[in-house]
């Protein structure tokens, strides 16, 4: 077999979306990542897939460089103003090299040139495929942890920032000039808000959101 | 930029290839960087420190520093407690894993932080699902006291992950060995680290993995990706690249900004899924149970060997017709200097300007032979994995088959077209319809055109239009014509590079114009623009207007060229028209 997984067992595969002008080449690059174990859909232009890309589900796309309409680098621009980004590996027929840095620099997982061999291309798909999980996976968490913190009031994230900056208490307390017992309140119920059941729970969830702890006074 | 550890170390090499990265982005940019390396974790004497201190104070003494950047927590350390006496005044940035940057270094003024998430529980959950009969996780941790603190928490995500824990803490080499040897079924082992061996001397954390996974009886799991190929299975692991080019990415620009903040890397910007192939077939590890997208590396190449033979054939017949167009185009080259100089056969210096502006076509060539010849690839390749893997059916190979010839037919008439473009010609005395041959003209320029990023506008009517004449020669005047105006738009920005062809057809003849928005014609040439040898090309002959005119004149036609008063030039051709055929 070659290096792509066949994933069979898995529900839903990601899609790679293939698209291209060229319809012998369509086919071929179609025919080639389907027999390497990838669930593929084609497409004639960058317009005949906007259309039918839904942004919800995995994948990567395989995108033509030059094209009749809009060009595989004017797509980047379209997807890159969007939310859920899909990676990009671009084929070309010629090494442009300023295209190709400017095209990696904004986010596409490889710039290759035709023909390309198989090997090449399925690493590529394989890579972009990773990415697509890893950035979804971490997309996803962010979005639920940010669900939970919404659930604070604004003195319990005034006191979160003082906890996750490593104060104990009672030195919230004074920061915050209320009693010890009010803090110790507070803090029972960010951790059950938050779903946490230990101050490096507690932490790694800050982390997690990027939420800097509270300045503390010398 | 101060590293804890020795420069040996991969993710140092790692990391400075990231920083390499990031200076390449940043072009013209990116700073001059230089890098020290503390070696804590092997000279843990106090005296190590203070030599380390003075040697580089004596060296940056004169030297102005835009930024410092500590990467790990021994350098963090230490720049935290020489920070007055170093660097008072320049920024400093602190790179580690999360948690882990110490207390005075967080306080610190003029001080930003940028921490790694350690990802240990996402590479856990990678493990399971890789593993799905693992009900224990062994846990190899390292000996020094910074690793201790690292993994201080480790078993309680191991139970939270819903695993057992099990911490292996060896006494020495010998004893690690023989521990892992009997590790428990359905366990994996987890490598945390650990650089020191019998004698409490520093050994590779490489060769402490290749020494533990050749002993261990369970298959062993690392999160630094750089020990891919020590023996280890293989994961979700991190990526130093990944993490310099970050680093590199903010040092350019905190040189530039406010220091002071503190950014958090999650674990999925800094990690690569990849696995080891030999230790997938030791541990009978079927690829499909793989996550997706997962890099299998040292994957035994035999596979391949049959599918490299086509590759090779392919690239063979690449070789073979790029030779045969470069070969046409050269074959008289030797020749060239006296054609040249014996201009009075007018279809033999016309043929050597074909060749010229077949060279400059040569890109489109390529361009377009790749396309049928990429298709014929990859069909090739989908027909040989579908035969290894016992999926071919008898109508797909037929329906692939069917394909590669059409996509050859296809490469050949490439071929063909340019080659008549190539060959030297008879003039021929034929009734053509001019609009049809410009129309052949503009196919043969397609795509040097958008790889100019030139629009060619031309508004020819559908109905013909005859004159008598060679239409290979006039369709060199277009295709000279259309040429020039795009080399005389090299400074025009792309968006205005614009070719416009019109036509004008009265009772006795017809007139094709090509406009562009170029340079315009320079003063200098004034009334010598056709004339031989005259050229403002770098690299030009001069030949190429005097064959257009001399083509022209053969046909009883005309030609002139004016300035535009919008800018850029417009050259005119009229030839004389006759009736239908």
């Amino acid at each position: 077999m070659t290096g792509a997984p066949v994933n069979a067992a898995r529900t839903p595969s990601p899609i790679v979306h293939v698209v291209d002008d060229d319809e012998a080449v369509r086919k071929a690059t179609e025919r080639l990542l389907s027999a390497a174990g990838f669930t593929v859909r084609t497409h004639g232009s960058a317009d005949a897939f906007l259309s039918a890309f839904e942004a919800d589900t995995a994948g990567c796309i395989v995108l033509d460089v030059r094209m009749p309409g809009p060009s595989g680098t004017e797509l980047q621009t379209i997807l890159a103003g969007r939310d859920d980004r899909i990676p990009i590996i671009f084929l070309t027929g010629h090494a442009e090299v300023p295209a190709s840095v400017r095209a990696i620099q904004r986010g596409a997982i490889d710039y290759l040139i035709k023909p390309v061999d198989a090997t090449v291309l399925i690493d590529a798909v394989s890579r972009a495929l990773a990415r697509d999980s890893a950035d979804r996976a971490a997309r996803a968490n962010r979005r639920a942890l940010q669900v939970r913190y919404e659930r604070l009031t604004p003195r319990e994230r005034e006191v979160f920032a003082h906890l996750i900056g490593g104060q104990i208490n009672k030195q919230v307390a004074a920061d915050l000039n209320i009693t010890e017992r009010t803090i110790k309140l507070h803090r029972a119920r960010i951790f059950e808000k938050l779903e946490v059941d230990s101050m490096a729970g507690l932490v790694r969830l800050a982390i997690d959101l990027g939420i800097a702890p509270a300045s503390v006074e010398p | 930029m101060v590293f804890s550890d020795d420069s040996s170390q991969n993710w140092i090499r790692d990391l400075t290839n990231g920083f390499e990265l990031a200076s390449s982005d940043a072009g013209a940019n990116a700073p001059a960087w230089y890098f020290e390396y503390f070696d804590a974790v092997r000279f843990q004497e106090e005296r190590h420190a203070r030599a380390f201190r003075s040697s580089i104070h004596d060296k940056y003494r004169d030297r102005h520093l835009d930024l410092v950047i500590a990467v790990a927590s021994n350098a963090i350390k230490l720049l935290a407690d020489a920070r007055d006496e170093l660097w008072p005044d320049v920024p400093v940035l602190f790179a580690n894993y999360a948690g882990a940057v110490p207390l005075e270094a967080s306080a610190m003024a003029n001080a930003s932080s940028l921490t790694f998430e350690y990802g240990f529980d996402a590479a856990i959950m990678t493990a399971k699902a890789v593993f799905p009969d693992m009900t224990t996780l062994a846990v190899s941790s390292g000996s020094s006291a910074a690793e201790r603190l690292r993994e201080s928490d480790v078993d309680e995500q191991v139970r939270r992950a819903g695993l057992t824990f099990l911490d292996i803490a060896p006494a020495s080499a010998a004893d690690a060995k023989a521990k892992v040897s009997r590790l428990p079924d359905h366990s994996i082992l987890f490598l945390a680290g650990g650089q020191l061996d019998d004698s409490g001397n520093a050994i590779p954390t490489w060769q402490l993995c290749e020494m533990i996974s050749a002993a261990a009886s369970r298959p062993t799991i690392m999160l630094g990706g750089q020990f891919l190929g020590c023996g280890i299975v293989g994961g979700l692991m991190r990526d130093y690249v990944k993490i310099g080019h970050v680093i590199g990415e903010r040092a350019i620009s905190a040189a530039s900004a406010h220091p002071g903040g503190r950014e958090v890397v999650p674990f999925a910007a800094i990690s690569t899924l990849r696995f080891d192939a030999r230790q997938l077939e030791r541990w009978n590890i079927d690829e499909r149970r793989l996550p997706a997208g997962s890099i299998i590396a040292f994957r035994d190449p035999s596979l391949w060997r049959d599918y490299r033979g086509q590759v090779l054939a392919f690239s063979a017949a690449l070789a073979l017709q790029l030779a045969l167009i470069a070969g046409l185009l050269y074959e008289r080259r030797a020749r060239r200097k006296a054609e040249i100089d014996s201009r009075r056969n007018l279809s033999l210096a016309a043929s050597i300007d074909r060749r010229a502006s077949v060279a400059a076509l040569t890109g489109s060539i390529a361009h377009e032979l790749n396309q049928p010849l990429g298709a014929i690839l990859h069909n090739a390749q989908a027909a040989e994995m579908l035969i290894a893997s016992n999926r071919a059916t008898l109508p797909d190979l037929q329906e692939i088959l069917r394909d590669i010839h059409s996509q050859d037919i296809r490469a050949t008439e490439i071929v063909q077209r340019h080659r008549t473009m190539l060959t030297k010609h008879e003039v021929k005395q034929e009734t053509i319809d001019i609009f049809a041959a410009v129309r052949e003209s503009l196919a043969l320029i397609d795509h040097d055109a958008a790889m100019r990023h030139v629009h060619v506008d031309a508004k020819l009517p559908p109905d013909p239009c005859y004159v008598i004449g060679d239409k290979v020669l006039l369709q060199q005047v277009v295709v000279n014509l259309v040429v020039n105006a795009m080399d005389a738009m090299a400074a025009t920005p792309p968006p205005s590079r614009r070719v416009a062809i019109h036509n004008a057809i009265t009772a006795e003849s017809v007139e094709i114009s090509v406009q562009d928005n170029g340079s315009g014609l320079s003063p200098d040439l004034d009334g010598r623009l056709f004339e031989p040898f005259v050229s403002t090309k770098s690299g030009g002959m001069g030949i190429g207007l005097t064959i257009t005119r001399s083509i022209v004149d053969m046909h009883d036609g005309a030609i002139d060229a004016w300035n535009n008063a919008e800018g850029g030039a417009t050259f005119r051709f009229r030839l004389p028209r006759v009736a239908v055929p």
